[in-house]
């Protein structure tokens, strides 16, 4: 009985070509697009960096303007920009026209103020859609300038100190002892430089942004075809199909888990679908415990199917489950890190993020693939468990009073 | 004229009698808006960034290793806790904080000749703020390095010297040190968009984010919302009545372009206002401009919208069909993200799009208040993109009122 | 004088051709009745007359204006009740007629009182703020009708307008229509229900395979069959040998055999009823009854094409 239920339903969304591109085109498309997009946030390799052409305005025509300009910007990062020195006007127009994407205006007097100890100001423009790569002159430039400053800075110490002591040196204005301290300090700045480890917990193990997202994916669509599921339990309702069949020997309870046991098996046929796809055509790692994959998936399956049971019973009308389940899908899916790393959001949403299955499903999805065991992820399959129990109880409860 | 508005004003009210609708096109991309836009500080109150939980296990006993763990807590943008080793990996692991550092014993010694300036860094490896930890952590490493370094070429100059009293004098060059580090680096660097007029503006993560919301929903409440319903109008009957009724097939296109359009303008209100005043979004000062960039994108959505309402038959089907364009689409044109990150093959694709436009026009306008004629690119191509599906649909016959025909069916249609 | 003048109009789509070469007129202040089975062809033909399809070849004249040039005018003076309901479902009653009403060019206040008018005819004055969605479908019917009357129409087109409803609904619609016509409006009425046309119609034209097959008043055409019965026996069992004997029989015009239903088409009931009976106990065909209907609409349709209408 309960088998000729879910039969049924199964028959229905094969027949429904809509459904299947909903539920099987349009995730393997989002996760790739997904995937290529955040392609260099979670490998350790960098971007493929095109060089881009940056301008520089100098103002000041002094030495330390000439080095930063000779030495640093296009020799140094020849790699990284093509720099063209031009007077204001020519680099505005070109920036305006998006020719470069950077504007370095080099102040009057650097030269002078730096050797004086004053302060000045550099100051980088950007045009407005290339805000990536001016991002990185920014922090290029800082860094020179920090070590430039900090030189000067231990120079200029250097001689009020001795000035203040009287203390003989080497040469009448100074000059001498300020290249000797910024001379030592540029040796210490290449030299003594912080290196970063990364600890052995997590060393050599990282996951690509496509692993992440068909994950993602998966759970999203997963929740959209229980969703679809739990229109047609709706529809029933609608067109008092559902009475008929209660007018059978089939009892409530047989009728909301045969139901059940239709979106269990829809999703799971979709799960299977988008699993193997994403392994055997992007390639993704899903970790290697086999045993814990499936009871993962199984139990988000489970919740997800016992969420859309809910659903169905909260809601009048299958538009009215549909336009709301769409809804829920989606906020949980941002708020679970579906679409951009949950890392990346304030504190507080990051709490809220926990009230999502998907934040779940995400963790454990995440652990196996950093090739974790079964027990690491059997929080998450709890939480999941449970969050589908309580559905699930909700829903029928509901049906019942109706 | 009055057919025009007859025909739009209704179509408005229909769409406030579907309470789906009303929530999946106001509310959800309110959401969306907030969501999103949360993961950038508001550009008012930069204090308000909220602090990065920092966990730090300090195994070295050094004054290096000291003064470096010193500086970054006193980094505005650091929460910084003293863990043990074991605290800090399950902290990471919990979220609890973003990023751990464990500075070994031997931090600052030398050891064949290499001075050991290692740190270990735990992080999740999805981790996106850590490099900003690291990078303060580095800068603040520069800095003491510059110091000591001073400090010991003066001493060795001091020695050389022979002279005395050389703690006193040392002390004194460290004070000065600090007093000119006090007072602000050399030089400094100072970033900004480069704007129409002088003011300067910082590049507005939230505003951007925002727009990116709105000009993915905008297309969403013209397709489904707007063209949807002249396959309403089809599955109704009322296509055929509105052919049959003294009013023409240019009438009635342009009322429910008109109609699409108002939906739209009402989903825009009410994200730039939620955006201005729940949180905070600067839509910048060339809103008339912002104006007519979102009303030339509202009119190429539209041609879209029409051209897909053509393929087919119910807007039960265009519901699924929008969205698996929209949503790819709109990620691709950087609605979601910059669309800086993404490769350059993907950010080729995009200018096929024209939320790339919309979304290009506007950073011009609202963060970097340009005119008119700064967006000019973005304004034609958007609107050819328009006429050439409006075209192309108003070709296609899709939209004749020509009832369906029933051909030979006589003997079963049941009376 | 005719008002509607239709010159040789035909459609066709493809191999199929859905109006043949039809040409009639209808007077003004007429109630044309338009009867045919599904498929004849009477919608495309509706169609055709207002505007929304283009005929293949032809002419047609309303009130002198020819729909293909003074397209706008024509629909002015026409007022089409289409045959599904075409209507907002979310929007009210009185939303509805309002938009359709606006549609037509009226405005302020004179759009009010006629909006209150078509409540009324239609009997949903006290349902004018209830939407479209929670109506029942006579309800529906009578709305959908109301839509095509905002703007006093000169002719007013009725597609099948009782499909599908309650016995009080149709009761309602046909005596509005009387009512209409009384008044002087030109009704175009197309149905397949015989009993409908043969009620309400001063003039009928009968439609078959994309032609018009007979035309005229009622008496006219019933008297293609004067003198004509129709025999019709409810049987158990059917013999197609039985049926071929009857027929051969003298006095027999027609016979067919539906779902146990014998109708014969017999110049004298009287003469031949005892024969057919002998006829049918013979072959141990069982009678369940027998009626003797005088010849109608259905007779004349039977009679011009050999099928009956509904099958």
């Amino acid at each position: 009985m309960i088998f000729n239920i879910a039969l049924k339903d199964l028959k229905v969304i094969a027949r429904d070509k809509k459904a299947l591109i909903l539920l099987l085109i349009m995730p393997i498309v989002i996760t790739f697009i997904l995937g290529a997009a955040f392609g260099s946030s979670f490998s350790k390799r960098g971007l493929d960096i095109t060089v881009f052409p940056v301008a520089v305005v100098d103002k000041d025509g002094g030495d330390q303007a000439k080095a930063f300009i000779e030495d640093f910007l296009v020799k140094d990062l020849s790699s990284l920009f093509t720099t063209q020195i031009a007077t204001e006007e020519e680099a505005f127009n070109l920036l305006n026209s998006e020719k470069v994407s950077t504007v370095i205006v080099i102040p009057e007097n650097f030269t002078d103020n730096i050797n004086n100890g004053e302060n000045s100001i550099i100051e980088i423009k950007s045009h407005i859609n290339q805000q990536f790569n001016s991002n990185l002159v920014s922090s290029v430039v800082n860094g020179y300038m920090q070590k430039l400053s900090l030189g000067n800075t231990g120079a200029n110490a250097a001689i009020e100190t001795s000035q203040e002591y009287n203390l003989p040196l080497n040469s009448e204005d100074g000059t001498f002892e300020a290249q000797g301290v910024i001379q030592e300090l540029q040796i210490r700045f290449n030299t003594d430089t912080l290196a970063f480890t990364e600890s052995n917990q997590e060393k050599n193990k990282s996951i690509s942004s496509i692993q992440y997202y068909s994950a993602a994916m998966l759970i999203m669509f997963l929740l959209f075809g229980a969703l679809r599921g739990a229109r047609m339990m709706i529809e029933e309702r609608e067109t008092r199909t559902l009475g008929r069949v209660l007018t059978t020997r089939a009892n409530i309870a047989t009728m909301v888990l045969g139901k059940f046991l239709g979106f269990f098996i829809i999703c799971t046929c979709q799960a299977l679908v988008l699993i193997l796809f994403a392994r055997f055509v992007y390639g993704v790692y899903w970790g290697s415990s086999i045993l814990g994959f499936t009871l993962l998936t199984l139990s988000t399956i489970f919740a997800g199917s016992a969420f859309a049971m809910f659903l169905s019973s909260i809601s009048k009308t299958s538009e009215a489950a549909d336009g709301l389940g769409n809804i829920l899908i989606q906020v949980f899916t941002v708020l679970g890190g579906g679409m951009i790393p949950v890392q990346l959001l304030p504190q507080f949403m990051q709490s809220l993020s926990r009230l999502t299955l998907n934040w779940w499903a995400m963790q454990g999805y995440v652990d196996l693939m950093f090739g974790r065991d079964l027990i690491t992820i059997l929080p998450s399959v709890g939480v999941l468990l449970l969050m589908g129990v309580l559905f699930l109880g909700v829903g029928i409860t509901k049906l019942r009073l109706q | 004229m009055n057919k025009i508005i007859n025909i739009a004003v209704f179509d408005f009210k229909k769409l406030f009698r579907d309470k789906v609708a009303i929530l999946s096109m106001i509310l959800l991309p309110l959401v969306f808006t907030f969501i999103m836009s949360s993961i950038y500080p508001n550009s008012k109150d930069i204090q308000e960034i909220p602090k990065v939980g920092v966990g730090v296990t300090n195994l070295c006993s050094s004054e290096l290793a000291a003064t470096l763990v010193e500086e970054l807590r006193a980094d505005p943008s650091v929460y910084l806790l003293e863990l043990t080793e074991q605290e800090i990996l399950d902290a990471v692991k919990s979220s609890g904080i973003e990023v751990g550092f464990i500075i070994p014993e031997d931090f600052g010694q030398e050891k064949e000749d290499i001075i050991n300036y290692n740190i270990t860094v735990v992080k999740t490896p999805s981790s996106s703020g850590h490099s900003a930890i690291v990078s303060i952590l580095e800068s603040s490493f520069t800095e003491i390095i510059a110091k000591e370094g001073t400090r010991g070429y003066y001493k060795n100059k001091l020695d050389s010297l022979n002279i005395t009293e050389q703690n006193r004098i040392l002390f004194i060059l460290s004070k000065k040190f600090d007093e000119k580090i006090n007072k602000g680096s050399l030089v400094t660097v100072e970033s900004s968009v480069y704007t129409a007029g002088n003011n300067i503006k910082k590049f507005d993560g939230r505003a951007q984010s925002s727009m990116g919301i709105a000009v993915m929903f905008v297309m969403f409440i013209v397709i489904i919302g707007g063209m949807g319903t002249i396959l309403d109008d089809k599955k109704n009957n009322t296509w055929g009545r509105l052919g049959i009724s003294p009013t023409s097939f240019t009438q009635i296109m342009a009322g429910k372009i008109l109609g699409t359009f108002i939906k739209g303008w009402t989903q825009i209100i009410v994200l730039i206002l939620f955006g201005k005043f729940v949180l905070g979004v600067d839509w910048g000062n060339s809103l008339g401009t912002s104006i007519i960039v979102l009303s030339i994108y509202l009119l190429s959505v539209t041609g879209i919208g029409m051209f897909l309402a053509t393929l087919v038959k119910t807007d039960a089907q265009l519901g699924p069909l929008a969205t698996i364009i929209i949503i790819p689409t709109s990620m691709l044109s950087g609605c979601y993200w910059p669309i800086e990150i993404m490769s350059e093959t993907m950010q080729k694709i995009a200018v096929l799009f024209p939320q790339y436009w919309a979304m290009k026009a506007l950073r011009s306008t609202v963060i970097a208040n340009m005119s008119l004629s700064d967006t000019a690119i973005p304004l034609i191509i958007m609107g050819a993109m328009g006429m050439f599906f409006f075209v192309l649909s108003t070709m296609s016959g899709a939209f004749k009122h020509e009832p369906k025909q029933k051909r030979g069916k006589g003997a079963d249609v049941a009376a | 004088m005719s008002y509607i003048q239709i010159k040789s109009v035909s459609k066709k789509y493809g191999d199929l051709t859905a109006v043949d070469n039809i040409s009639f007129e209808i007077k003004e202040g007429e109630l044309f009745g338009l009867l045919g089975p599904n498929g004849a062809g009477k919608s495309t033909l509706i169609s055709i007359i207002t505007t929304l399809i283009k005929p293949s070849g032809g002419q047609i004249l309303v009130n002198g204006l020819d729909i293909k040039t003074k397209q706008s005018e024509v629909k002015k003076i026409l007022g089409l009740v289409p045959q599904d309901i075409a209507l907002y479902p979310t929007l009210t009653a009185g939303e509805n007629l309002a938009f359709w009403g606006k549609m037509y060019g009226l405005g302020g206040r004179l759009l009010k009182e006629r909006v209150k008018e078509a409540l009324e005819i239609a009997g949903l004055s006290d349902r004018a703020k209830n939407r479209i969605d929670s109506f029942s479908g006579g309800m529906k019917r009578r709305i959908n009708i109301a839509a095509a009357l905002l703007h006093k129409p000169k002719v007013l087109i009725m597609d099948e307008p009782t499909v599908g409803i309650d016995p009080q609904s149709r009761n309602h619609i046909l005596e509005t229509v009387q009512k209409l016509n009384k008044e002087g409006m030109t009704v175009i009425y197309t149905s397949h229900y015989m009993e409908e046309i043969e009620f309400l119609c001063s003039y009928i034209g009968i439609m078959d395979h994309g032609k018009i097959i007979a035309m005229g008043t009622k008496e006219e055409l019933r008297k293609l069959v004067s003198n004509k019965d129709v025999i019709k026996i409810k049987l158990t069992n059917e013999n197609d040998a039985v049926f071929n004997t009857i027929k051969k029989l003298d006095n027999v015009d027609n016979i067919t055999f539906i779902d146990g239903d014998l109708s014969i088409n017999t110049g004298n009931a009287d003469t031949v009823l005892a024969k057919i009976i002998s006829t049918l106990e013979n072959a141990k065909c069982k009678i369940q009854t027998i009626n003797i209907e005088q010849s109608n609409l259905e007779s004349v349709f039977l009679h011009l094409t050999g099928r009956a209408l509904r099958d």
